[in-house]
């Protein structure tokens, strides 16, 4: 038993364990990535293709010019945005799936008060930001509610949720908010002033459609790590993802701690939104978020929820869809590989039992070479 | 097991009346005892007979149906997990993977599950790592709990090492009232030797115990008076364990012998359900 083990070993030995462990983690996620990247490899020769053109064009391309950077570095900021927003849930041990709802509603209220509402600089920014966050607060609190007093799963909650404030959405853009005379559906565009700056402006460079977003991104991770290393709220929300049973016999409300984890989530899943807005596009699109609430999901797993992996996760799963563009364009193979890579990737790394054997494993050859 | 007599004092509890209707499980009626400060109340009888559901309702994890409930004088009629704590009561629960320990968070963890919001573990609405960590090794020096670190997993631990990171956290609290349920099962007889004495040490400090024990052993050698549950009601209560032997406490176990239920509430002071 490794229990045992572990109370046997002096703290010199319990820390070599954990760096060893670390280690161990460390090597199978760079091990993950090169499996999955080996399995492209097979598929794209059994498919008939250049697998090493390919591979060159989604690897490097991504920086290859610096406006692609920016492409990058836009599309990484939504997605570690949503990343985090469902890692705060996660945490609480609870499944929400409603970052979609929560990034349209905020993109609907920074996009109301940015387009709408005469501000002075600076202040243009930040109020439809923090109305962003509210709205997707909101919109995570109605499930969370739901959940925590009422026993609604929150799954179904969540994913129904979706589904209507999808469709509100779509009708808003569609009729009252479409810009009159244009035969594009999409809304007016936001004052100037509310825009967040792009990257261009501060390096001189072409970065696409990269802007602050990005530090505000760093930011929010920041906050949230400290949330939930710091703070009595981030140390109620481990408990109560880790065991509610003990969370509630230790005298913790776990009803009101779910609630915040969802308004929490949803804040920031209500930012995402407001990048969207504010920064990538400069006004409201049809589905303005593509896939990217779902792959947010993906981005927290890969990061086991930890708000500082998730920007790592964030960044590296965006290169590979980045890539995977480029890829596309500039071979003839599809950026379906991307997919099969990421889902591989996804796969391994839900498959926690294995770096734990391997740990196992070196574990009782350490015992037995004492 | 040696020790002192009793020296009771004030009243630590005061159970009324209290009836439970139980969707699942045992049901309790007219459960009347009293637990003195500074003494150790047992509480024997086969398993399922109503000790779970009372110790959860005592720790505020259950709601009574009616009945008065006094700790240290205060009326614990109304209040949350939290509002039971803060009355003075301290809960060792039977099924310590269950509910006693978060398994995968750090034993430093498990150790402030009631009071991180407090000082000086928290201060202006942060926690303090640092303090959450001394305050962790000064337990596991006291508790002679077994690790290498702080930071290791409860999940880590061996049963008796586990138990001790609870005990720890409860005794450490300084209750008015322990709740101590099967607080040996499982341990090693190191671990159970160590639990004996801090049971003692804290009925001598002052605090009341309820031992609620499988154990009949463990009942007889540290009760200073015994109470014995069967099918959800108090059918027997000695006032003066020495001499008791196992196999007369079995007799009421198995409701093959029961005392009076004037016997049973004999002495106890009348308290008015809120």
């Amino acid at each position: 038993m490794t229990g045992t083990l572990i109370e046997t070993e002096d703290r010199r030995e319990y820390k070599a364990t954990r760096r060893r462990d670390l280690a161990v983690d460390l090597s199978m996620a760079l091990a993950t990535i090169l499996a999955a990247l080996a399995i492209g490899f097979v598929v794209m020769l059994v498919t008939g293709n250049d697998p090493v053109e390919a591979y060159g064009a989604m690897l490097t391309g991504p920086l290859e010019r610096s406006f692609r950077v920016g492409r990058w570095l836009e599309d990484a900021t939504t997605l570690t945005l949503l990343g985090l927003s469902v890692a705060i849930p996660f945490r609480a041990r609870q499944i929400s799936l409603g970052a979609e709802s929560q990034l349209y509603a905020g993109a609907l209220a920074a996009a109301a008060v940015a387009i709408f509402l005469p501000l002075p600089p600076v202040v243009a920014v930040v109020v439809p930001l923090v109305a962003s966050a509210v709205a997707g607060a909101g919109m995570g609190l109605i499930p969370g509610s739901m959940k925590a007093r009422l026993g609604a799963n929150e799954i179904v909650a969540t994913l129904m949720l979706n589904a209507i404030v999808v469709r509100v959405y779509d009708y808003l853009v569609n009729g009252p908010l479409k810009e009159p005379g244009s035969s594009a559906v999409h809304s007016k565009s936001i004052q100037q002033d509310s825009a967040l700056t792009p990257l261009r402006d501060w390096f001189g460079i072409p970065l696409g459609r990269a802007n602050v977003g990005l530090l505000l991104m760093v930011l929010t991770a920041v906050a949230l790590w400290l949330l939930i290393t710091r703070t009595p709220l981030g140390y109620r929300i481990r408990m109560t993802g880790s065991n509610p049973e003990f969370a509630e016999y230790g005298g913790i409300r776990v009803p009101r701690v779910i609630e915040w984890s969802f308004v929490i989530g949803g804040a920031v899943a209500g930012l995402a939104g407001a990048h969207l807005v504010q920064g990538v596009y400069g006004r409201l699109e049809p589905g303005l978020a593509g896939s990217l609430a779902f792959e947010g999901i993906v981005v927290a797993l890969l990061a086991r929820n930890n708000p500082l992996v998730v920007v790592v996760a964030g960044l590296f799963y965006s290169y590979l869809r980045a890539g995977g563009d480029i890829m596309e364009q500039q071979t003839d193979v599809g950026t379906e590989i991307v997919v099969v890579i990421q889902a591989v990737i996804v796969l391994l790394v839900t498959a926690q039992a294995l770096p734990d054997l391997l740990k196992r494993r070196l574990a009782r050859k350490q015992v037995a070479a004492r | 097991m040696d020790r002192a007599p009793a020296r009771p004092t004030g009243s630590a509890l005061q159970v009324r009346g209290l009836t439970y209707e139980a969707p699942t499980g045992q049901s309790l009626q007219g459960i009347d005892f009293d637990v003195a400060a500074g003494e150790i109340v047992g509480l024997a009888g086969i398993e399922g007979n109503g000790q779970t559901e009372l110790a959860e309702i005592l720790a505020g994890l259950r709601r009574p149906t009616s009945g008065a409930i006094r700790v240290d004088g205060t009326d614990t009629a109304g209040l949350d997990v939290a509002g039971h704590r803060g009355a003075g009561i301290g809960y060792v629960p039977e099924d310590r993977l269950r509910n006693g320990a978060a398994l995968d968070e750090s034993i430093a963890d498990n150790l402030v599950v009631d009071r991180h919001h407090r000082a000086p573990l928290a201060r202006r609405g942060l926690l303090r790592p640092s303090a959450v960590r001394d305050h962790a090794e000064h337990l596991i020096e006291d508790y002679a709990i077994r690790t290498p670190d702080a930071s290791v997993p409860v999940r880590a631990l061996s049963g008796g090492n586990m138990q001790k990171v609870i005990v720890a956290r409860e005794l450490s609290a300084q209750p008015r009232l322990l709740i101590a349920s099967q607080v040996t099962r499982g341990v090693d007889i190191g671990a159970m030797r160590f639990m004996y004495e801090r049971l003692v040490a804290a009925r001598d400090a002052g605090a009341g115990v309820l031992l609620v024990s499988a154990d009949l052993t463990e009942l007889l050698a540290l009760a200073d008076r015994l109470l014995v549950i069967k099918d959800g009601r108090l059918v027997a209560r000695f006032d003066d364990t020495s001499g008791l032997t196992e196999k007369r406490v079995g007799l009421y176990m198995l409701s093959v012998e029961r005392h009076d239920p004037a016997h049973i509430a004999a002495g106890l002071e009348e308290v008015s359900a809120a």
